[in-house]
C-alpha cells in the first residue's frame, strides 16, 4: 500500500512539476501567467498518441516536445508579445487561445476520451510486494530527467543566466545586450515543450480528452503558489508536496475531493504565508 | 458621463449649441432605450431567453467591475459566488421557502462567503490573490458537486420555484435591473468620493494608506459588495432557469466572466454590460456555422481580436467617442476650473489611455 501511494504520488508530482516549472519560467521572465499551458499538455498528449504507432512510444514523446516548441512560438506571438506591460489583457488573451485550442482539439480528436496504450503499460516489475507497470516508472524517470535538465539549464548554461538576468530586471538585462524578446520566446518554447512531455508521459496512465489540460494546470498553479512564483526549485518541491498529499488523500479520504484538498491546502498556506512558502524578493517601491 | 456634460454646460452658461446637442443626445438615448424596451415585442422567445441570460451575466460582470475594475483585485472565483447564490435560492425554494426569503438568503450567503474569502484574500497581492480566488472557485464547484444530500450533485437540482414571471417580464426586469446597476456603478466611480477611494487603492496602495485610507477595510468591503452582486445574479439565474447543475459554476465560468469584463474594459460598467450581452449572444448568433466547436473557436478568436485591436476594450471605445463628441460640441465652453475639478475627482476623465494602462498592470 505504502509503495503504491508513493508511486502514485510521484507520478502526479512529476507531471505537475513539468507543467509548473514551465509556468514559473514564463512568469519569471515576462511576469505573465500562461493560461494556455494546460492546453499545451493536452496537445502534447494527443500528438504523442498520433505518432506513437509509427515511431514507438519513447520517440513520440520527443516528437510531441518538438511540435509543442513550435506551438510555443505561436502562443508567444499571439498572446504575450502584443500585451507586454498589460498583464490582465495578456492573461485573457491566453484564455482566448485556450478556448481556440480546446475546440480545435475537439474537432480533430472528438470529445470521447481515448485510451493511449503503450507496450510498457502491460509489463510490470515487482517492488517490495506490489507490481508496478513499467509505464509508471518511465513517467517518474523521465520527469526526473527533464527536471534535472531544466535545472542544469537555468543554473549553469548561458541561456539560463540570461533567463535569470531578465527575470531580475528586464531593462538592465536589455541594456547589457540581452535580447529580451528572444528570451521571452525561449521561455514559452521551453515551457510549452515541457508541458508536452507532461502530457505524453501521463497520457498513457490516464485517459486522453481535450479537457485534460484544465485540471493539470489548476494543480500546477497550486504547486507554483506553494513554491513561490518564479522560483524553479521551490516549484518542484511544491509539486512534490501536492502530488503526495493528493495521492494519500485519494486512498484515505476520497478521490472526488482530491482537487479540493489541494486548493484547501493552498488557501490555508496563503492565510499564514501570503507570499507562498518560498517568498519572492520584495519588490515594493514607496 | 452625461452628468458631467450637463454640469459642464451649466457652469459655462447654456448656449444655443449646447441645448441643441443636449436634445440630440436625449433623443438618441430615448430611442435606444425605447428600442431595447420594445425588443421583446419583436423577438421570438429564443432570443429573449438569450438576452435575459445576457442581462444576468452582465450583473456578474458588474460585480467583477467593482472588484477588478475599480479596486484592482483580481478574482478567478467569481462563479463560486454565483453558484452560492443560485444554489441557496434553489435548495431553499425546493424545500418550500418563499422565493423572496430564499432570494435574500442567497444574496446573504454569497456576502458571507465574500467576507470569509476576503479576510485572507485582502492580504494577498497580484497573482497570489488570483490563484487564491481560483482556489475558492474550485472548492465551491467541488463542494456543489460532492454535497449530494443537499445539492443533488451532478444529477442537478430540479423543481426550483421561480418568481412567476413571463419571458417578457423577465426581459424587462433584467434590462431595468442591469441598466440601473450600470448607472449606479458609473455614478459611484465617476462622481463620488467612494470611487476615488477605490481607485486610490488600485493605483497606489501605499499612498492611499498614508492618506488615511483603511486599505484592508476597503478591500474587504469590495469583496463583500462584489460577492453580494454575484450572488444576486445567481439568484436571478436560478429563478429564471429553474434547473441547476454544478457544471454551471466551475472555474471555466469564472474565466468566462473575467473575459467579458476585460473585453468590456475592466473599469467600465457600460462597456462591461455591452460585452456581457454580445459575448453571450455571439455563440448563439454563430449557430449558422453549425458545430459547437467551430462556434466556440470563432468566439475565442473574437476575444483575441478585441484584445489586439481594442486594448482598452469596449469601454475604451465608449470613452473615446464621448470625449470626441464633447469636443465637437464645443469643449472650450466648459470652463477650465470645472475641467480641473473633474480631473482631480476622477483621474480617468482627462487621460483615459495612461489610466487604462495602469489598470491593466496589477500591483
Amino acid at each position: 500500500m505504502l509503495v503504491q501511494i508513493l508511486i502514485n504520488g510521484l507520478i502526479l508530482a512529476g507531471s505537475y512539476a513539468l507543467v509548473a516549472v514551465g509556468l514559473t519560467l514564463i512568469f519569471g521572465v515576462m511576469r505573465m501567467v500562461n493560461f494556455a499551458e494546460g492546453q499545451s499538455v493536452m496537445v502534447g498528449a494527443f500528438i504523442a498518441f498520433m505518432v506513437a504507432p509509427y515511431t514507438g512510444y519513447l520517440i513520440s514523446i520527443g516528437v510531441a516536445m518538438i511540435f509543442n516548441a513550435g506551438l510555443g512560438i505561436i502562443i508567444e506571438r499571439t498572446a504575450f508579445r502584443p500585451f507586454r506591460g498589460a498583464e490582465l489583457n495578456g492573461l485573457i488573451a491566453s484564455m482566448g487561445l485556450s478556448i481556440i485550442l480546446i475546440n480545435l482539439a475537439e474537432i480533430i480528436w472528438g470529445t470521447v476520451p481515448l485510451s493511449f496504450d503503450t507496450p510498457f503499460n502491460d509489463v510490470s516489475v515487482t517492488i517490495g510486494s506490489v507490481g508496478v507497470s513499467v509505464q509508471r516508472l518511465i513517467v517518474i524517470g523521465a520527469s526526473v530527467l527533464l527536471l534535472g535538465a531544466l535545472w542544469w539549464l537555468v543554473e549553469y548554461s548561458r541561456l539560463g543566466r540570461q533567463f535569470r538576468a531578465v527575470s531580475e530586471d528586464p531593462e538592465i538585462a536589455a541594456a547589457m545586450g540581452i535580447d529580451v524578446n528572444k528570451i521571452s520566446r525561449a521561455s514559452v518554447v521551453i515551457g510549452s515543450s515541457l508541458a508536452a512531455a507532461a502530457g505524453a508521459l501521463s497520457g498513457p496512465v490516464n485517459l486522453l480528452s481535450p479537457q485534460l489540460g484544465q485540471t493539470e494546470m489548476l494543480n500546477a498553479f497550486a504547486a507554483i503558489i506553494l513554491g513561490g512564483f518564479g522560483n524553479v526549485n521551490g516549484t518542484i518541491l511544491g509539486a512534490l508536496f501536492i502530488g503526495m498529499v493528493q495521492s494519500v488523500a485519494s486512498v484515505y479520504i476520497s478521490n472526488s475531493y482530491s482537487m479540493s484538498i489541494a486548493f484547501g491546502l493552498l488557501l490555508v498556506t496563503l492565510i499564514f504565508f501570503p507570499r507562498g512558502l518560498v517568498p519572492e524578493r520584495l519588490e515594493e517601491n514607496v | 458621463m452625461s452628468d458631467r456634460k450637463r454640469s459642464g454646460g451649466m457652469l459655462a452658461g447654456v448656449s444655443g449649441g449646447v441645448a441643441v446637442s443636449m436634445a440630440t443626445a436625449a433623443t438618441v438615448a430615448v430611442v435606444i432605450v425605447a428600442l431595447l424596451a420594445a425588443a421583446p415585442l419583436m423577438l421570438d422567445d429564443y432570443w429573449i431567453n438569450i438576452l435575459v441570460l445576457g442581462f444576468i451575466s452582465s450583473i456578474v460582470v458588474l460585480s467583477l467591475n467593482v472588484l477588478t475594475g475599480y479596486t484592482g483585485l483580481l478574482s478567478f472565483g467569481q462563479a463560486g459566488f454565483v453558484g452560492a447564490g443560485a444554489y441557496t435560492y434553489g435548495v431553499l425554494s425546493v424545500w418550500g421557502v418563499h422565493p423572496l426569503l430564499a432570494a435574500i438568503a442567497g444574496v446573504a450567503l454569497a456576502l458571507v462567503l465574500g467576507l470569509l474569502l476576503g479576510l485572507p484574500a485582502a492580504r494577498l497581492k497580484g497573482h497570489y490573490l488570483a490563484i487564491g480566488t481560483l482556489g475558492f472557485g474550485v472548492l465551491m464547484a467541488q463542494s456543489l458537486n460532492n454535497m449530494v444530500d443537499v445539492t443533488r450533485g451532478p444529477m442537478g437540482l430540479l423543481g426550483i420555484r421561480s418568481f412567476g414571471w413571463s419571458h417578457q417580464v423577465w426581459y424587462w426586469a433584467g434590462l431595468a435591473i442591469s441598466l440601473a446597476l450600470v448607472a449606479l456603478l458609473h455614478w459611484i466611480e465617476k462622481r463620488t468620493f467612494l470611487g476615488v477611494i477605490l481607485k486610490s487603492v488600485k493605483y497606489d496602495e501605499i499612498s492611499a494608506m498614508s492618506s488615511g485610507i483603511a486599505v484592508f477595510a476597503v478591500k474587504l468591503g469590495a469583496f463583500c459588495a462584489s460577492a453580494a452582486l454575484a450572488g444576486f445574479a445567481g439568484v436571478l439565474f436560478a429563478s429564471y432557469v429553474r434547473f441547476l447543475t454544478p457544471d454551471l459554476f466551475t472555474s471555466a465560468d469564472s474565466f468566462r466572466y473575467l473575459m467579458m469584463t476585460v473585453v468590456g474594459g475592466a473599469a467600465s460598467a457600460g462597456g462591461g454590460w455591452i460585452a456581457a450581452l454580445v459575448l453571450t449572444a455571439l455563440p448563439e448568433a454563430l449557430r449558422g456555422f453549425g458545430e459547437t466547436n467551430l462556434r466556440l473557436l470563432i468566439y475565442g478568436a473574437t476575444v483575441l481580436c478585441v484584445l489586439w485591436f481594442l486594448p482598452q476594450g469596449v469601454g475604451g471605445v465608449l470613452e473615446t467617442c464621448s470625449a470626441r463628441w464633447r469636443r465637437s460640441r464645443g469643449g472650450a465652453a466648459v470652463s477650465t476650473a470645472a475641467a480641473n475639478a473633474v480631473a482631480t475627482a476622477s483621474s480617468s476623465t482627462k487621460h483615459p489611455a495612461p489610466d487604462q494602462q495602469r489598470s491593466e498592470t496589477l500591483s
